[in-house]
């Protein structure tokens, strides 16, 4: 299954001038668990898609929430000359393609 | 311990609902707070001493805000007035309040914090090892203070108290991190503080918290021992555990611990639980108190000016090697920069390919899926605004008419939607600051001047 058939959203923004952070999130507790048991969100997953070092990546399971949040370094801190989307919020386009077999 | 109460709307200038507004005054707060700033938008609005927000909206919100506060004789807050929240941004609000208190006749006891950090005062610090960088930022040095514009810090919840000790009503104040803004009034009436600090931090987006942002209502949290209880003030809005949950989440890199200039907000422990469908009850949360308190300094150096070209690419075969091309065409910039006695080092050429990888860059998975048409913007830092304009003058007629192949070109490779062709931005920033700053603790509050008016 793609990420967005078992998510209730998906959104990126900046956090802090060269983190980006990815909330994604569950509309049940059920799917929540199934998709943390499974480990299928991972620092490897993130960073093949992402092309960066898995060793970069920071997974966090927020339960209370209901929210899988991933934390990347950006590729150039935010606002400055080489900017992209200085608010982060387009940059989890990528994850809309990730195969979850749960 | 008595109940406190503090109703939130949203970022200062966004608009809020006037009727959810009032709903909320009726719940009898003890502090009506409003963020009004934020360092997402980059280092441009510092650097360049701009405001975020346009003066109607934000004359609306805090005509709105302030009679409330005058109507229950309770403080109103905001903080990082103008976005970057530097002295500039604070002389135009203070500006802004005096009008509206004129306007209507209101008389109260306004403060204004400034939170600009004197640049000897940093190189002081550096020299005593007492600067860390933040985000992979290099260590500041003593040179990188003299190349910033402006340079702010981060105040925490201190100069508020003071200002609220001293008789405030209302207070208008630089950089803060978001909390500080909101937890001031109950850390005075003596909550605890972890409750205090999380309810503070879940509101400090105001509407953000409800399922409903559109609906724009105002949220009250109600600071109760070591709990707090958050609700929409808008009959039909609700908050539910989700919708609060997700705001300890918002923009931070880790959603456990949210680090304070005298401590950190730490949920590890904490319980979310529906009271009923619209209201939510919060548990468990502590405030971890630093060894060595720390301010956060945000600084903007200027880079340059920039001018900016947009062109449509539409030729198949000019899309299919456009790699190539752009690699071409920077070279015969660099020649035409030469021979204007430009050196290299004087001007950054960027290519953002919309079509392409524009939004991702290197981290694009689709890179070599380029769509049918292609966006090109040619974008100019010059070091001066003449250099800028230079380049800027041969960036059309270099790439446009270039004869990447053979049979093309003649005409322009380039499709123009605007004239002039090439457009001013203005001046160009990036962060030059974005470190710790250890600092004493009696400084939390004496390195922030406070002026008072009595309006």
């Amino acid at each position: 299954m793609k990420l967005p058939e078992i998510t209730s959203f998906l959104k990126s923004a900046n956090a802090g001038a060269s983190e980006l952070t990815f909330d994604i999130g569950f509309a049940t507790k059920d799917t929540f668990d199934k998709v943390v048991a499974a480990a299928a969100i991972t620092p490897e997953t993130i960073g093949r898609l992402y092309s960066i070092a898995p060793s970069s990546v920071r997974v966090f399971a927020y339960e209370p929430a209901l929210i899988i949040k991933v934390t990347i370094p950006r590729v150039v801190r935010s606002g400055g000359i080489a900017e992209r989307d200085f608010d982060g919020t387009q940059q989890y386009a990528p994850l809309l393609d990730l195969e979850i077999a749960i | 311990m008595e109940e406190t109460r503090v109703l939130a709307t949203c970022s200062l200038g966004l608009g809020f609902s006037y009727r959810g507004f009032q709903a909320g005054l009726a719940m009898d707060p003890h502090l009506i707070a409003a963020d009004a700033g934020s360092s997402d938008f980059g280092p441009y609005y510092l650097g360049a001493g701009a405001m975020q927000k346009g003066a109607m909206s934000l004359k609306r919100d805090l005509t709105v805000l302030i009679e409330g506060a005058l109507k229950l004789g309770v403080p109103f807050c905001t903080g990082s007035v103008g976005g970057p929240g530097a002295k500039v941004h604070l002389d135009v609000m203070v500006d802004l309040v005096t009008e509206i208190a004129r306007e209507r006749g209101w008389h109260f006891k306004l403060a204004a914090i400034d939170s600009e950090v004197d640049k000897a005062l940093i190189k002081g610090r550096i020299r005593e090892g007492r600067v860390r960088p933040l985000g992979g930022f290099p260590d500041l040095t003593e040179e990188g203070v003299d190349e910033l514009v402006r340079c702010v810090g981060m105040i925490g919840a201190e100069p508020y108290i003071r200002a609220l000790d001293e008789g405030a009503q209302v207070i208008l104040a630089g950089r803060t991190t978001d909390p500080s803004i909101f937890v001031a009034e109950a850390l005075r009436r003596g909550a605890q503080p972890g409750a205090a600090w999380h309810a503070a931090k879940c509101i400090d987006k105001g509407y953000l918290a409800t399922t409903t942002p559109e609906d724009g209502s105002p949220v009250l949290a109600r600071i109760n021992g070591d709990e707090f209880t958050l609700e929409p003030t808008k009959a039909d809005s609700r908050c539910t555990v989700q919708s609060v949950a997700q705001i300890t989440l918002h923009e931070n890199s880790d959603p456990f611990q949210i680090a304070q200039p005298t401590g950190v907000i730490d949920t590890h422990q904490t319980r979310y639980e529906a009271i009923d469908e619209r209201r939510v009850r919060v548990t468990g949360s502590r405030y971890l108190p630093a060894k060595q308190p720390t301010i956060k300094l945000e600084g903007a150096k200027l880079v340059g000016y920039r001018r900016i070209l947009l062109a449509g690419l539409r030729d198949p075969r000019l899309i299919a090697r456009i790699d190539e091309y752009l690699d071409a065409y920077r070279e015969k910039i660099r020649l035409a920069a030469r021979s204007m006695e430009i050196s290299e080092t004087d001007y950054t050429l960027q290519f953002r390919v919309y079509g392409r990888d524009a939004v991702m860059g290197p981290t694009e998975p689709l890179r070599d899926k380029p769509g049918h048409e292609l966006g090109l913007v040619v974008d100019v830092v010059g070091k001066t605004k003449e250099i800028a304009a230079a380049i800027a003058t041969r960036l059309g007629p270099t790439g446009s008419r270039m004869q990447f192949l053979e049979g093309m070109g003649g005409g322009g490779n380039f499709a123009y939607p605007f004239s002039p062709s090439n457009i001013d931005v203005g001046a160009a920033y990036e962060w030059g600051a974005w470190h710790l700053m250890e600092v004493d603790w009696d400084e939390l509050t004496d390195l922030f001047p406070i002026a008072y008016y009595d309006l």
